[in-house]
């Protein structure tokens, strides 16, 4: 999977989690979306294991606060 | 709720759910709103989220109260009007759960919300197979069947199917629950499509089902009887017929071809399980479906919107929409699917059984008899020959859940509309100067069960009737006025009363009741909303249950 791919796929379901469309270009942070709360955030970790087959850590989890951590981190986790 | 298995409907009915595709799905308008308040020790949320897509199928809205985390279930705020969840992880109260103890403990908080609250209770069990869960399960069971209107959600056949996968216990501690993602989303299907509902909804009472492409794949007409394939998913979808007749729902085929093809088909193929006596109703011929439906209905003497229909042509299904918009519908876009949704349907499983249930169909058969008879005998000769035992029980608690769904579904002969809850009944039953009366029926051709309800109070020197409701089942039958009136002779001697007062409230479908009310109180013009108040003495047919050739006995008889 590229990363423009990772990045489509990231932007979709952060789009599901806060409830309004994000481009591909906005930097989506937890600090800036109010609706991006700790429940919101397990629902996306959870839907983003189920999308990209990957699993985070307690530590993970808490570090994944913004569009692009998120897109790295699946990066890192795919890197063969 | 008018049609499943649309696209949309293919998500929720997938082996293999996706949070994602769930919370993408769009609303879809006028449902109807329910307030559920969850009491729980884990996360629920990561349930809750995702049970909105479900209960949409059912036609239902869910606004979801959360209270804090709490083991001892304190119930500290509650919402009384609310459905209540009691969703709890029973691991975490370790070893209390050996002893008699936590059984007693949780049947006493379960006691302490019915007494606080009116709507249904839900409680989820313990999915486990340890020895204590099945305990404890078996005990939760007792605990719902002895409460009105209490629900156990059963978890268990979820464990058994993800076993290992059910629990997930990394990053517990973030998710705030030990369940993994899959059995959220599997819960939620269980609770959305089929416990909710069935706590909240009356039960469809008939499955209308079309045959080519159905009930097996092929057309009767073109490849004959040999050459229709009766799959192993074809063969589940007859048994799943087969368990919801037992369980008291009608079957019915509608059906574009030629009846004795079908009945060909039923006794050449000894895979096509269904016989034509296990449906009660038929429409098998070249007139239009919604026409088809509304035979059916009549044959069954209940309403189409009461029939889930399953047809695999989308055209039938729109037709039968357009006409009967009420009708559930199901569109069978593949052996597969149909089987899911027989399992899943809402207000079609999940419903607790009751002394009624199994009589339905046999009661049907039998008044097909009396129609018979009605024909060769009148009048008093036709009441002797039906030998007709009426029997009446006072404030019975066993019959609780009965004559909440008399109360609840008599739509034609139902005089105060009243739609008492079985909480309501169970609190009926036990006030003082409150009378509920419940008559069953049995005849020579078979026991109806209980098919009436009295719903009454005293009031100084005044009985007032506050619903009187007669299964369409018993109608027809011309006992109407000496079965009520016997009823309340007894109430009116017991208490030494000296006259009655009927609330009548107008429904769309209740003219059978206010014409039997005009004509059992001599009062001709009965308004909706109205008190209709007469002296025993001048009632008319006070005195009817003396003459009429009826049998008539008191099993729990006013003291």
């Amino acid at each position: 999977m590229t990363r423009c791919q990772i990045q489509a796929a990231v932007v979709n379901l952060l789009s599901i989690t806060i409830g309004r469309q994000i481009t591909k270009t906005e930097v989506v942070t937890r600090d800036s979306e109010p609706a991006w709360d700790s429940l919101k955030h397990i629902e996306l970790i959870l839907m983003l294991e189920e999308q990209f087959g990957v699993q985070f850590s307690e530590k993970e989890m808490a570090a994944l606060r913004s569009s692009d951590k998120i897109v790295n981190a699946i990066e890192g986790k795919n890197a063969p | 709720m008018t049609m499943v298995n649309t696209i949309e409907d293919e998500v929720r009915a997938a082996p293999s759910l996706k949070r994602a595709d769930l919370l993408r799905l769009a609303e879809p308008p006028d449902l109807s709103p329910v307030h559920l308040q969850i009491h729980r020790n884990y996360a629920f949320e990561l349930i809750g989220s995702v049970l909105p897509p479900f209960l949409w199928v059912a036609g239902l809205k869910s606004i979801i109260a959360y209270g804090v985390y709490d083991d001892t279930l304190s119930f500290s705020q509650i919402d009384p009007a609310a459905v209540q969840i009691i969703s709890l992880d029973f691991e975490r109260y370790g070893e209390q759960t050996h002893m008699a103890s936590f059984h007693d403990w949780f049947a006493g908080r379960l006691e302490n919300l019915r007494i606080k609250t009116e709507g249904p209770i839900v409680v989820s069990n313990w999915p486990s197979e340890s020895p204590n869960a099945a305990r404890f399960n078996l005990e939760l069971e007792k605990i719902a069947d002895s409460l009105p209107s209490v629900f156990v959600w059963d978890t268990i056949e979820i464990f058994r199917d993800m076993r290992a996968e059910f629990f997930n216990e990394r990053a517990a501690a973030a998710k705030g629950t030990r369940l993994s993602n899959c059995a959220c989303i599997e819960l939620a299907r269980s609770l959305g499509l089929v416990r909710l509902p069935s706590a909240l909804l009356p039960r469809i009472k008939a499955v209308a089902i079309d045959l080519d492409n159905t009930l097996y794949d092929g057309v009767l007409g073109e490849d004959g009887v040999e050459g229709v394939h009766i799959s192993a998913e074809h063969g589940a979808i007859q048994k799943e017929l087969f368990r919801l007749r037992e369980e008291g729902v009608f079957l019915a085929i509608l059906s574009k071809n030629d009846e004795r093809d079908f009945v060909q088909l039923c006794q050449k193929r000894s895979d096509f399980l269904l016989k034509p006596e296990h449906f009660s109703a038929t429409s098998i011929g070249w007139q239009t479906k919604p026409k088809g439906l509304v035979r059916i209905a009549e044959q069954l003497r209940i309403g189409v919107d009461s029939i889930l229909v399953i047809d695999d042509d989308s055209g039938e299904i729109a037709q039968i929409r357009a006409v009967h918009a009420n009708t559930p519908l199901l569109y069978s876009r593949g052996p597969e699917q149909t089987l899911f949704w027989l399992r899943h349907y809402p207000a079609l499983n999940g419903y607790r059984a009751n002394s009624a249930t199994p009589l339905r169909i046999s009661d049907l058969k039998a008044s097909r008899q009396r129609d018979l008879l009605r024909v060769s005998a009148s009048g008093t000769d036709y009441l002797r020959e039906m030998q007709i035992e009426l029997t009446y029980a006072l404030n019975s608690m066993s019959s609780c859940a009965r004559l909440a769904e008399l109360s609840q579904k008599t739509n034609q002969f139902n005089t105060g509309l009243q739609r008492f809850s079985e909480v309501e009944v169970a609190r009926r039953l036990e006030a003082p100067g409150h009378c509920t009366i419940s008559v069953s029926m049995r005849d020579r051709f078979c026991d109806s069960g209980i098919i009436g309800a009295i719903f009454a109070r005293v009031d100084g020197d005044r009985l007032v009737i506050e619903e009187v409701s007669v299964s369409c089942r018993a109608l027809g039958r011309n006992v109407e006025s000496p079965m009520i009136a016997l009823a309340l002779s007894q109430v009116i001697d017991r208490y030494g009363l000296r006259e009655l007062a009927f609330l009548f409230r107008k429904g769309p479908r209740n003219l059978p009741a206010h014409m039997w009310l005009t004509s059992f109180t001599g009062v001709q013009h009965i308004a909706d909303g109205s008190l209709t108040i007469v002296p025993w003495e001048t009632i008319p047919q006070r005195n009817e249950h003396l003459s009429a050739p009826i049998t008539l006995r008191w099993e729990q008889i006013p003291a």
